[in-house]
């Protein structure tokens, strides 16, 4: 209980505070995907624009739990904040996840527009299936977000390393393409946004990948997102070894 | 309400902190005092819970550092060193949602925040962005937060550098309340005096180790003589008798009485008489800084 409401305050003001207080971080955060959404709707039509929809919704959603290295970084080392937390009642999970649902209410806006689009173009987003790889890709990226920042010394580093990983994780994978692109299409689902892609591409109708595939994908991304929230919990707590 | 035994933390082959052992009980205000890199911060950031020790044993309000973390962090509270507030919150925001993150509920976190922020002088600042406030009031948002924590032990590490000498007194004054509540304190500052003023046992230490731990008028009685005579320029005043210490070009005497002072020297060398300090045991013991570490 102490764990969400710990999140809840940590979302509060560095969420729905930084977002009412800085609309540019709210642009900033839409930017990439939309660009990956025109150019798609150029040269694709309307079927490149449900591409470009599906995909910019998993990145969004991979963004917020790699965007927090930043904050997290920003807050460990640019003003010690996290030190003022660490001699303090408040778990490092709900630290993470409050940094992690933060950058979700940042997103919100994007996210909402997407939706109304997908709605519009008769993409049935929302299932029981989709829902399921978003939020075990939100877990499996925050995860992973909060456990790098932890390694970062200089804080200019902060800044760089989100975005090496967005290129790898929305390029890398099959997000705004098909899996079976790939030399194998179980290649797809070793990055948490490939695996989710897979299964969201399926459920969406964008791609008839063999039920097996998407079976694979549910399950590494369920181990993905325990390896994530592992790490959160075990690996990325307040104490410096 | 703080015991080490033997704490030492090392970093590869450089040993930061080393064998430092020292017990101070409840309402004690402890001044830690040390240049940079003596491990001030080490030690703090051991006791709060957020560096391992490599040696040694640290107790907290009774709880043991290492195996009951969770315990010590809800009876300690901390303004680290070089921490700022975010900026984009307002103070109010700030020292509210600490208090929210210390387990408070609203009702409570928002009656202390209000006195809080009245007793540091930020109630008519509360809704302004931190960013736009000034340095010192930066400086006093922190130390409010800590101050409505009403934690057992508060580590308050290098809080006044940098400020105006109205935002001290207002720090001093929240270390005297704390204390006042029962509250221990330990204090670590570059400013002697500060430490002098209002510590009740204040701890030296110098390249991880501890030099002496002692309330501030016994650490001032080691001092040799009753007066420094300081003088600075190399054809100043030469002092027969007494202990001498020297800084580059700076002699400082140590004597029973001031010697009468003459003519000043044809190079104008400066001339300054006081009595001893705990400044003065602070430089006789620890004398020049070699090398400064920053991140100690």
């Amino acid at each position: 209980m102490k764990t969400i409401k710990d999140a809840l305050v940590i979302a509060w003001i560095n969420g729905w505070i930084a977002a009412t207080r800085g609309w540019v971080w709210v642009v900033a955060s839409s930017v990439s995907p939309a660009a990956f959404l025109v150019l798609l709707a150029i040269y694709g039509g309307v079927e490149g624009l449900k591409w470009g929809l599906v995909g910019g919704f998993i990145w969004t959603i991979a963004s917020n739990g790699i965007s927090l290295i930043g904050d997290a970084t920003y807050y460990r080392l640019g003003i010690k904040y996290q030190s003022m937390l660490t001699a303090a009642p408040v778990s490092p999970a709900g630290y993470a996840l409050g940094l992690a649902l933060s950058s979700f209410i940042f997103a919100l806006p994007t996210l909402s527009v997407y939706l109304v689009a997908m709605y519009l173009l008769g993409v049935p987003f929302l299932s029981i299936e989709t829902v399921y790889a978003l939020t075990a890709l939100w877990l499996a990226s925050a995860g992973i977000g909060f456990t790098l920042s932890g390694f970062i010394k200089h804080m200019r580093y902060a800044w760089a390393l989100p975005q090496i990983l967005s290129a790898v994780f929305t390029i890398g994978a099959p997000v705004y393409y098909p899996a079976d692109l790939l030399p194998s299409p179980y290649l797809a689902v070793v990055l948490p946004t490939g695996a989710a892609a897979v299964v969201v591409q399926r459920f969406t109708g964008l791609r008839a990948y063999d039920l097996e595939l998407v079976a694979v994908a549910a399950l590494a991304l369920a181990l993905q997102s325990v390896v994530g929230l592992y790490f959160l919990f075990k690996l990325a707590r307040w104490r410096q070894p | 309400m703080i015991i080490c035994e033997r704490l030492g933390r090392r970093y590869g082959e450089y040993w930061a902190l080393r064998d430092v052992s020292f017990e101070v009980g409840r309402g004690v205000v402890l001044g830690v005092l040390g240049p940079n890199g003596a491990g001030k911060t080490t030690m703090v950031r051991i006791l709060t819970t957020e560096l391992m020790p490599s040696e040694g044993r640290a107790f907290v309000a009774g709880f043991d550092v290492v195996k009951e973390a969770e315990k010590v962090r809800k009876a300690v509270a901390a303004v680290p060193q070089e921490s700022r507030p975010i900026d984009f919150l307002t103070p109010y925001e700030f020292v509210l949602s600490y208090l929210l993150l210390r387990g408070y509920s609203l009702r409570e976190a928002r009656r202390r925040t209000a006195e809080a922020l009245k007793e540091f002088g930020l109630w008519e600042t509360r809704n302004k962005e931190v960013d736009a406030l000034s340095g010192g009031m930066k400086r006093r948002v922190l130390v409010a937060a800590v101050f409505a924590s009403d934690a057992d032990v508060v580590f308050l590490d290098e809080p006044t550098t940098g400020l105006d000498v109205y935002s001290r007194r207002l720090v001093w004054n929240a270390v005297s309340e704390l204390k006042r509540r029962g509250s221990t304190v330990v204090l670590t500052t570059h400013y002697v005096e500060e430490a002098a003023a209002l510590s009740d046992v204040v701890l030296v230490i110098n390249k991880g180790r501890v030099v002496d731990l002692a309330p501030p008028d016994r650490l001032v009685e080691k001092v040799p003589g009753k007066y420094v005579v300081e003088v600075y320029g190399k054809d100043g005043l030469a002092v027969e008798g007494g202990a001498v210490l020297k800084i580059g070009d700076r002699l400082l005497y140590y004597v029973d009485v001031p010697p009468k002072l003459g003519e000043p020297s044809k190079d104008g060398a400066k001339i300054v008489i006081r009595p001893k300090s705990l400044e003065d045991f602070v430089l006789f013991n620890i004398g020049l800084i070699e090398g400064d570490h920053e991140d100690d």
